[in-house]
């Protein structure tokens, strides 16, 4: 267990890490999130006792990482790129960290293998790739078999493949009880690895929460595009979803593919195109990271305004549109309605504009969910393993 | 404290250029002792404050630096170990160079540096830890030897390398200065090695 408590660095007046309170739990990866230059560095060699904080604490397993009776054998860490001495072999650079903290050699030839490094065992580090030096760095951590793991950008340097594998050994050390912190500067590279998610901007936390809250406070979105929008932007708000358009397709917020289909279907709309956008999780993050940006989350449909332009200006009959053919079978219960013709070709309707999206702005920005992802809002109640210090607090 | 030093000379004899570079002093130490026992003197002297630099300072430059205090985090039992693993480099060198004057006869010659070269090997990793950065601490350490010591005061102030030279000509007094010179080097290296270590 991982538990920083009102961490603090400061170099003369200027504060790189500033209160930063946050734990990472057992059986969990925890992803520790922040641009460039936003104190993640400076937190986690803190964490591992590189440097000293100016105040506040950072404890493994309750202690300090100096005070841990065989630290390698608890705390493995991934720093930077690959360090290791460009004139030592991989197999060589191993064997040194394996005298070091008084592991079996035998070790050493298990990880050249886990890693993907014994065919490049005698090979000078130097001459090693980026992605190989990452591996090798990964391997020295792993020596000691500990049962925390901490990686600053790990991912730096790895392909696709050095990626996908980083990712399930991670995954595979929380499953079997261990605790991963791991930073990026890229919430998407993370996505798909971490539980929990701590943001970090300007030295402080932003953020800290399970990841599905995160998600779930950014619903997905489906991208909608049928033959009469207005009748559709009607139907899917009496559904209780929020509608938008991006004055081409209609954005849908609160609907599953499958309810929109049978919404549409229901009510005799032609669908041209039904996507599902997933929560666009680095823009989340750039939010975050930026504290006064507006949220990411989809806001309330605006209300009709009769003076919208038309519907056949907001939704150009695409030239590359394929007519449905007449021969396509639509249930007779779900024929278009001779009420609402297809808007394309039809006359504006004066019950259902479409608001452009200059129009949609305004309200956006007004929206209750605006603050949703603001500083003070950022930190859910629920969010039982973490907790976070407000500007407030300190 | 044992296992720090183990991994210390196993990575000294595995990092090519280092293990080259003991091997061509060693035998530019031999060719000096058949030339003149005090030329092999002050060339393992030399030697030893060059070793005990380079095998600080490459932790810093290459920071593995970084792994070293990951895995052991008490800093002074790592410095401990460190100056332990130079004292060995340096009398292991000094030694294997020096046979020839062994042999030779120059007895006292071999048995003084022996006594001597450690201390040096010492003084130079203590302050390569303080500095950190082995250009600046080479080039320093000869601007003050040529202008400070053999320039200004002739070597004949009681100075780090005026008192070495002393010291290996069997000045026990010297020895004893050499030695306090070292200590207190290492002293500034047991505050100085716990500053933070930069990984940029």
């Amino acid at each position: 267990m991982i538990e920083l408590i009102e961490l603090t660095k400061a170099y003369g007046r200027v504060r790189a890490v500033d209160g930063v309170t946050f734990s990472a739990v057992p059986g969990r990866v925890t992803g520790f999130l922040g641009l460039n230059g936003s104190g993640k560095t400076t937190t986690l060699r803190m964490l591992l006792g590189l440097s000293r904080p100016t105040s506040g604490r950072a404890l493994i397993n309750k202690v300090r990482f100096q005070d841990l009776t065989d630290p390698a054998r608890q705390v493995g860490a991934v720093l930077e790129q690959g360090i290791s001495h460009p004139g030592q072999s991989g197999r060589a650079h191993l064997t040194t960290q394996a005298l070091l903290i008084g592991v079996d050699r035998a070790r050493v030839e298990v990880l050249l293998e886990q890693v993907g490094l014994a065919g490049a065992a005698e090979q000078r580090c130097g001459d090693y790739s980026l992605g190989m030096r990452q591996r090798l760095s990964v391997a020295t951590a792993l020596l000691g078999d500990p049962q925390v793991l901490i990686l600053d950008e790990p991912a730096n340097g790895l392909d696709p493949e050095g990626i996908a594998w980083l990712r399930e050994l991670l995954r595979d050390h929380a499953r079997s009880g261990g605790t991963v912190l791991i930073s990026s500067h890229l919430l998407a590279e993370l996505a798909q690895l971490i539980d929990d998610v701590v943001i970090i901007a300007e030295g402080t936390v932003r953020y800290a929460a399970p990841l599905s809250e995160l998600y779930g406070s950014a619903s997905a979105r489906l991208r909608i595009r049928g033959r009469d929008p207005q009748r559709l932007w009607r139907a899917f708000e009496e559904a209780g979803a929020t509608v938008d358009t991006d004055g081409y397709a209609l954005e849908v917020i609160g609907l599953t593919p499958e309810d929109a289909g049978d919404i549409a279907f229901e009510a005799g709309v032609p669908l041209y195109e039904l996507a599902s956008d997933a929560p666009n999780l680095e823009q989340i993050f750039l939010n975050l990271v930026a504290g006064d940006a507006p949220a990411p989350t989809p806001v309330t449909a605006p209300a009709p305004d009769p003076g919208s332009p038309p519907a056949a200006e907001l939704f150009p009959a695409p030239a590359h549109l394929i007519p449905i053919p007449s021969e396509t079978p639509i249930p007779s219960e779900a024929q278009p309605s001779s009420e609402a013709p297809p808007s394309s070709e039809g006359p504006p309707s004066s019950e259902g504009p479409l608001l452009s999206e200059a129009a949609a702005s305004p309200e956006r920005a007004a929206s209750p969910g605006t603050d949703a992802f603001s500083e003070s809002a950022a930190v859910p109640e629920s969010a039982a393993t973490m907790t976070t210090t407000q500007e407030g607090d300190r | 404290m044992i296992a720090v030093v183990r991994s210390e000379l196993y990575r000294l004899s595995t990092i090519r250029s280092s293990a080259f570079s003991i091997a061509v002093f060693a035998a530019f130490g031999i060719i000096f002792s058949v030339m003149s026992a005090d030329m092999w003197a002050l060339l393992a002297g030399v030697s030893a404050f060059g070793f005990g630099v380079t095998g600080i300072t490459q932790h810093y430059q290459h920071r593995t630096a970084v792994l070293l205090y990951l895995a052991r985090p008490k800093r002074l039992q790592v410095l401990l170990a460190q100056l332990l693993t130079t004292v060995i480099v340096s009398l292991g060198f000094a030694a294997v160079s020096g046979v020839v004057v062994l042999f030779s006869g120059d007895v006292d010659v071999f048995l003084r540096t022996l006594t001597v070269v450690p201390i040096m090997g010492l003084l130079g990793a203590a302050m390569a830890t303080v500095v950190r950065r082995a250009t600046p601490l080479v080039v320093g350490f000869a601007v003050w030897v040529i202008f400070i010591e053999a320039m200004y005061f002739r070597m004949e102030q009681p100075l780090p390398f005026s008192a070495y030279l002393d010291a290996a000509g069997g000045n026990g007094r010297a020895l004893l200065q050499f030695l306090g010179w070292a200590l207190a080097a290492v002293v500034a290296a047991g505050f100085s090695v716990r500053r933070d270590v930069n990984v940029d």
